[in-house]
């Protein structure tokens, strides 16, 4: 690992990325001023995001080429039950013989046994039509037997085999130095418990998470076969919406980029699909109206089975618009699951239409220490916390310069929001039955607390934690 | 599920009914064969203490029943020269781990022991042929368990979260027995019954302002049921009746229980 680190150290080149890092820094500051002004007649949206962006290319590797050593790691599918139903481990009084305990295993009908050495543990194949409690009951009331026990099984936490999931820490954070840029310290497990979650669940493809952003680049092969469709564009009036900004590529790869096919990163919702709705245009900017439609049309859209459940909005607006909150209702009455983001001028509001609290969760972003992010916006309306620093996810290919990777390392709440928009398509995939309200609620009650006990301004209720949603949790005495 | 278990009920009711009343006819008849010094009828008080594992079917899972009763008892023994009737009622302790409710908002797996209930029932034997050495008879009984509520806090969540568990079950059993009389102050006796077990278990969960409840029915498995048990009339008045129930089809479904009976 150590060398690894030293290879690509060597072939960074530092002074692309000193110029690109300080010409980042204008453009963050000139987008700070250009936010900062109100322009209360003209109801614009913009996308609530990414103060600076590194390609992915140019942190790891001057060349395009990807350098890195590839670690396949075994997927691990989630065992249907807790042990083996057809073998035992059985232990033995020290009193009793091996010839006696033979004997005694035999009057239960195995199928087989061996014996374990040193430690003196059968591991038994159950009789023919025998069930594993049935012969652990009767034999842990055999006075002779030590113990007998279930042969339970191993399991890894589902982690998926794409090459580039070591750099999302907000999927799993080991903690230490992460490969993130600045290779900053992190906390370990401050990230949102997705491998523990895709033990129980990853997704059901009739579930769509529709991105209402500057469209999705359906060409990128991380997301060529998740697009379920052209979508619409509401911003030129067509039926195609191919993002020519970035930002919904980069959103939309966070929530459901190809899983597990041994290349590029993982989706939050890895087998759930995709609708682009492009409501945001080249430069950066949308109007309301465009939102309002895009809300209705994909309330309505339905493909086969397959139907929107899940609305992500990483945009906002400074101002409250009754028409933004019919739109909104719509779609909650039709049982959509709605989250937006609360903006990135690190002051106390909302921005709309994360600021609708009866039908939006409101997501601010945290860090790799369960910190909230500087720039989040904070307000009584934020519900919860997710990653929004340094995030890795897909952009468009036709926006990526020759000899990098279409990804890139991105921070905002547009980032954060998409984690949570993952997280209730997981939850919908699990329970169809539950309404927006319950799927929001349960969002809002099991995340990990951060800052400040109890809700805050900040972090709402936390940082999410799928898992803690997902698995069975045990009721004990 | 709900249909089937109705329907079973009913099957059982339907052919219980009329073969009692034939027996009946049949006994009356035999009676009169007796000698005059038959068996004294008598009314007893009783206690009993039981413990007994039965093997549970819930939704294509299985998981095992474990119970402790203590109860009191009140029989009439030797009514009319052929007939016993049982009425009891006392305090189950009821143990259903390993059920998991996956329709509520947040599943969960139930591991919190045992829950404890009321439990009454009755019981009817009734002899149809008898010899100086062996009586052999007929008996119906019924058990009804009512878990209490039992609530459990839900840790590791930002707001309040709780869960209340309520198990109930009822068993029928019909069947028949065999006793031996050749004893001059005990009696072994061997029973083969039918023996029929549904219950539900309800769970319910709130968090906060999320709430959800789901209710699991319960079948019991295996339904043959053999009975070995051996009263042993100790003085006059006080009977001491030990008994140990098995199901042949299943290792887990098995039962003893004692009963101390003071006549009066």
């Amino acid at each position: 690992m150590l060398n690894l680190i030293k290879n690509l150290k060597k072939r960074i080149r530092l002074w692309p990325l000193a110029v690109f890092m300080a010409l980042a820094l204008i453009i963050t500051a000139a987008d700070s001023n250009l936010a900062a002004q109100k322009k209360p007649w003209n109801k614009k949206i913009i996308t609530s995001t990414e103060k600076t962006r590194i390609k992915f290319g140019e942190a790891v590797s001057s060349t395009g080429q990807l350098r890195l050593r590839v670690m396949n790691q075994p997927l691990s599918q989630p065992p249907s039950k807790k042990y083996s139903s057809e073998k035992i481990l059985v232990k033995f009084k020290p009193e009793i013989s091996i010839q006696s305990s033979a004997r005694i295993l035999e009057a239960y009908q195995p199928k087989g046994y061996q014996l374990i050495p040193r430690i003196n543990v059968y591991v038994v194949q159950i009789a023919e039509g025998s069930s594993v409690e049935e012969t652990l009951a009767a034999l842990n009331r055999n006075p002779d037997v030590e113990f007998a026990e279930p042969d339970y099984k191993l399991r890894l936490a589902v982690t998926p085999n794409d090459q580039l999931f070591r750099y999302q820490y907000a999927l799993y954070n080991p903690g230490g130095t992460l490969q993130i840029p600045g290779s900053p310290t992190g906390k370990n497990r401050a990230d949102i418990k997705a491998t523990g979650a895709w033990d129980y669940v990853k997704g059901d493809p009739n579930v769509l998470i529709a991105v209402l952003d500057s469209g999705i680049d359906y060409t990128h092969p991380e997301l060529s076969n998740k697009v379920i469709s052209t979508g619409k564009d509401f911003v030129n009036n067509d039926n195609d919406a191919y993002d020519d900004h970035w930002h919904g590529t980069h959103v939309a790869g966070i929530i459901a980029a190809a899983t597990n096919n041994t290349e590029g990163i993982a989706g939050v919702a890895w087998n759930c699909r995709l609708l682009p709705g492009k409501i945001i245009s080249a430069e950066g900017e949308g109007d309301y109206s465009w939102l309002i439609q895009a809300l209705v049309w994909a309330a309505d859209f339905k493909s086969g089975n397959a139907e929107v459940k899940v609305i992500n909005m990483s945009v906002g607006g400074d101002e409250p618009a009754q028409a933004l909150e019919n739109a909104l209702r719509y779609a909650y009455n039709k049982g959509i699951v709605l989250v937006a983001a609360v903006g990135n001028d690190y002051e106390p509001r909302v921005l709309y239409p994360a600021a609708y609290d009866n039908y939006c969760l409101a997501v601010g972003a945290s860090d790799w220490n369960d910190t909230v992010a500087a720039f989040s916006n904070y307000g009584p309306q934020v519900d919860v916390a997710a990653p929004g620093v340094w995030v890795l996810s897909t952009i468009p290919v036709a926006l990526t310069e020759p000899g990098y990777l279409p990804y890139a390392f991105a921070s905002g709440t547009s980032m954060a929001a998409p984690h949570v928009a993952g997280f209730a398509a997981l939850i919908k995939s699990a329970k169809p039955w539950l309404t927006p309200d319950q799927v929001m609620k349960i969002i809002k009650y099991t995340p990990d607390d951060i800052g400040t006990s109890g809700k805050d301004n900040y972090a709402g209720y936390g940082r999410i934690n799928t898992e803690k949603a997902l698995a069975p949790f045990k009721i004990t005495k | 599920m709900k249909a089937k278990r109705t329907s079973a009920k009913r099957s059982l009711l339907r052919w219980v009914a009329p073969l009692m009343f034939l027996l009946l006819l049949l006994c009356l008849q035999n009676l009169r064969a007796q000698s005059a010094t038959g068996r004294q009828s008598a009314w007893e008080f009783g206690l009993t203490g039981e413990l007994f594992n039965r093997g549970l079917k819930w939704e294509e899972q299985t998981s095992t029943l474990k119970a402790t009763n203590l109860l009191l008892e009140f029989r009439g023994r030797n009514l009319s020269n052929f007939f016993n009737l049982r009425m009891f009622a006392g305090l189950e302790q009821a143990g259903l781990n390993d059920i998991i409710f996956e329709q509520l908002p947040i599943t969960l797996e139930y591991q919190g022991g045992a829950i404890s209930g009321l439990i009454f029932g009755a019981r009817a034997e009734a002899t149809f042929y008898r010899t100086s050495t062996f009586s052999l008879g007929v008996l119906a009984d019924f058990t009804s368990y009512i878990g209490f509520k039992k609530s459990f806090t839900m840790p590791g969540f930002v707001v309040p979260a709780e869960a209340t568990a309520e198990p109930a079950w009822a068993q029928a059993s019909v069947g028949l027995m065999v006793a031996y009389d050749g004893l001059e102050n005990s009696q072994p006796y061997l029973e083969v019954a039918g023996s029929l077990l549904w219950g539900a278990f309800k769970m319910t969960e709130r968090i906060e302002d999320l709430s959800g409840e789901q209710s699991i029915d319960l079948k019991g498995s295996g339904l043959l049921s053999v009975t070995f048990g051996w009263n042993f009339f100790l003085v006059d008045k006080i009977t001491v009746s030990p008994r140990i129930r098995v199901f042949p089809g299943s290792k887990t479904a098995v039962g003893a229980g004692i009963t101390f009976f003071y006549g009066f």
